[in-house]
């Protein structure tokens, strides 16, 4: 075995038996996999909870009826969501409200041509829309019957207008827009921890070794390159690991939906974005970030000798991923727009742009293409100008060295 | 032989180490000596491909050093530092495979040195657990793993205990037995005095003498000193000797420097006029050679 591959696995085994390496992936893995019982859990929950129950005056149960028919909300159990009681008077409705019974009471009052309504509750809030809005129908219903209009073209005139819509290029639709948004949510939120906390991980590994004197002996076996490049990659090979373990509780969660929904349900067909296609994007922009910013990361550890001086030091580096964070949320909301485009080829955002745009909008696949590239060709001259600080900066103790004094060393070489 | 040829190293301006030249012959302990700060560690380092010389060459056997340091040296740095989240059988392992040797042949290797050492019980033990005498052995027992053709230590007896001394100063000689060639790079001339035959003497980044001990020592002859036990009129014997001078006056003998004057007519003269009790030419000890070097340059 090569001496990269020697650190590499000296790097992974000892972070891979780490207890908090441990209980994070599992933690993870028991969320993702609860993910499958997740639509069950939350109906469940808005089943007990998201009901409410009117109380009616309407002692000749003209009103409940039409009412029930105006309000078709149901909830996940096949309940209404707004259940309607007819009571006979206005006092008993009353006490149901005080005691918990009713969320409401709505009570009609005479005086005018056309009945009018009071709805009293403690907390009107949603009830109280819910009910303008049924009441408004039958009131208008009731307008149009006044003119003369019989039940058909009452229909008529409520049906709603025709309008298809089209997606031109590939970009998803409605409905399967709302779930990949919500998919590249959570992914690129993971792209971005995942970046961060091994390329942390990254630059706290080599600042280590300098301050425990470690890299006088390792420069002396091997090159600073090699070096360099085990760490990294042995670090990254324990962020995959990570996502395997995820991936595979994503995908054990997925089986356990279709099987408890059967096939062809709507849920089953939702997590169907999650497609290959998407993975392996997802990984390459994994893998590329990672091995950009643990570049960028490990030549600034090699400059620095104490974890104290790290997290600041780190700070702009971190500032530039968060950048590109914040633009892949505007990349979200018009994933063909001009940011979007504009920041797939910047490659310190593209990871994380790239990944957004490319699975909810519609970018030709040139575009996607030449991001990657771009992007792989900045992870060369990063990992060129880290190995190149790297080589001098272990060895150096001491002052933390200026911006200026660090390009003279990529610059130069040094030594 | 380890051949170092003009070398030059300048950090910021700063002159590290100036135009050194020296040769370490094989089979050999071979002392680097210097003050803090000479540039001692500087060298080492170029030796090992640490750091580039800015001028000059150093090559072993003949190769450019840079090309066979990485597996064929082993270095025991001043500044230790091991993994102290590893077994130290593990860390052996790694850093033996490091150097070039297999598996199997690091496992084995490892086992017989831990027990030279008598820290064979620590293999599965965690670094951080061991005593700092004790992971200064498993750092030692690192540096020769791999069975180096040439050895740089650093200081390697700084911080151990006389039993461990002695442990290690037979562990030295026993590499050079088995043709290790050694570079003892150390401020400790009492040990250096002991364990080497050539020495080179660094000085404010140039080099004051680089030889056997014994040419070092020829150099120094005229601060050979003389012991005299004598019972008779001292006064009248040091006055037949223009230039011999008393140093100290001991209760049991008289410290004289010769300066040119013959010991043996010291001696003679002493016999014919009083009673000689002890007579006893003493070598100047490399520490004095030392301080007599660094202070005649300034």
């Amino acid at each position: 075995m090569g001496n990269i591959g020697l650190i590499v696995l000296r790097e992974y085994r000892q972070r891979v038996r780490a207890t908090s390496f441990r209980v994070t992936t599992a933690i993870g893995f028991v969320l993702i996999l609860g993910l499958a019982f997740a639509p069950t859990i939350l109906n469940s929950i808005q089943s007990a909870t998201g009901g409410g129950t009117v109380a009616v005056v309407d002692p000749g149960k003209n009103l409940s009826p039409t009412l029930r028919n105006a309000l078709p909300g149901k909830l996940p159990n096949g309940e209404p969501q707004t259940k309607i009681v007819a009571v006979q008077s206005k006092s008993s409705a009353e006490k149901g409200v005080k005691n918990g019974e009713y969320e409401g009471a709505l009570i009609p009052s005479s005086g005018g041509k056309e009945t009018s309504f009071v709805y009293r509750s403690p907390q009107p809030g949603t009830e109280a829309d819910k009910l303008r809005g049924a009441l408004s129908s039958i009131a208008a219903e009731q307008r149009l019957r006044g003119l003369g209009l019989d039940n058909q073209k009452i229909a008529g005139v409520f049906a709603p207008a025709s309008l298809r819509v089209e997606a031109t290029g590939g970009a998803p639709t409605g409905q399967e827009f709302q779930t990949r948004f919500w998919l590249v949510y959570v992914l690129v939120f993971m792209l971005y921890l995942t970046v961060v906390q091994y390329g942390n991980m990254v630059a706290m590994s080599v600042i280590g070794e300098k301050s425990s004197r470690i890299t006088e002996i390792m420069t002396a076996s091997v090159r600073p390159l090699d070096q360099m490049t085990g760490k990294i990659l042995g670090v990254g090979l324990l962020g995959l690991t990570q996502y395997a373990v995820w991936i595979a509780a994503g995908l054990i969660a997925l089986l356990i939906d279709r099987l408890r929904s059967g096939q062809g349900s709507d849920r089953g067909a939702d997590l169907a974005a999650v497609s290959p296609g998407v993975l392996l994007l997802f990984a390459l922009c994994f893998v590329l970030g990672f091995l950009l910013y643990a570049a960028m990361l490990a030549g600034l550890g090699s400059l620095l000798s104490r974890t104290e001086d790290a997290q600041q030091s780190m700070m702009p580096v971190f500032m530039l991923l968060m950048g590109g964070f914040v633009l892949t949320f505007v990349a979200m909301a018009n994933p063909n727009g001009t940011p979007a485009v504009v920041g797939s080829f910047i490659p310190f955002f593209s990871p994380l742009v790239v990944f957004a745009r490319a699975v909810l909008g519609s970018p030709p696949a040139w575009q996607v293409a030449l991001s990657l590239l771009l992007l792989s060709a900045t992870v060369a001259v990063a990992t060129w100008a880290a190995a190149r600080i790297y080589r001098i900066g272990v060895l150096m103790y001491g002052k933390r060295p200026s911006l200026i004094e660090a390009s003279r060393l990529v610059w130069k070489g040094g030594n | 032989m380890l051949s170092i040829e003009k070398v030059s190293k300048s950090y910021a301006g700063n002159v590290a180490v100036d135009d050194l030249s020296f040769e370490v012959p094989e089979g050999r302990i071979f002392g680097l000596l210097g003050a803090n700060g000479a540039g001692k560690t500087t060298t080492v380092r170029m030796i090992l491909d640490i750091i580039r010389p800015d001028e000059g060459r150093i090559t072993w056997r003949g190769e450019p050093a840079a090309g066979v340091s990485k597996k064929s040296f082993g270095y025991l740095p001043e500044e230790r530092g091991l993994y102290t989240d590893m077994k130290v059988g593990e860390q052996l392992v790694f850093f033996a495979r490091l150097r070039g040797l297999s598996r199997t042949a690091a496992e084995k290797s490892a086992g017989s040195w831990l027990e030279r050492f008598r820290v064979s019980e620590y293999r599965d033990r965690f670094l951080r657990e061991l005593s700092k005498g004790n992971q200064q052995k498993i750092q030692f027992v690192s540096a020769i793993l791999h069975e180096p053709e040439f050895l740089i230590l650093d200081e390697p007896f700084s911080g151990l205990d006389p039993v461990n001394n002695e442990l290690l100063k037979g562990v030295i000689v026993e590499l050079k037995e088995r043709g290790t060639t050694l570079l003892l790079s150390t401020h400790d001339m009492e040990r250096a005095e002991e364990l080497c035959e050539g020495v080179a003497l660094i000085h404010r980044s140039e080099l004051a003498f680089a030889g056997p001990l014994k040419e070092l020592r020829r150099r120094h002859n005229r601060e050979r000193k003389l012991r005299l036990g004598f019972d008779g009129d001292a006064a009248s014997l040091v006055g037949r000797f223009p230039g011999l001078e008393v140093l100290d006056e001991h209760p049991e003998y008289l410290e004289l420097s010769p300066n040119g004057v013959e010991p043996e007519e010291v001696l003679k003269e002493a016999v014919d006029i009083g009673r000689v009790r002890h007579f006893e030419e003493v070598e100047p000890s490399l520490r004095q050679i030392f301080i007599k070097e660094v202070g005649d340059r300034g």
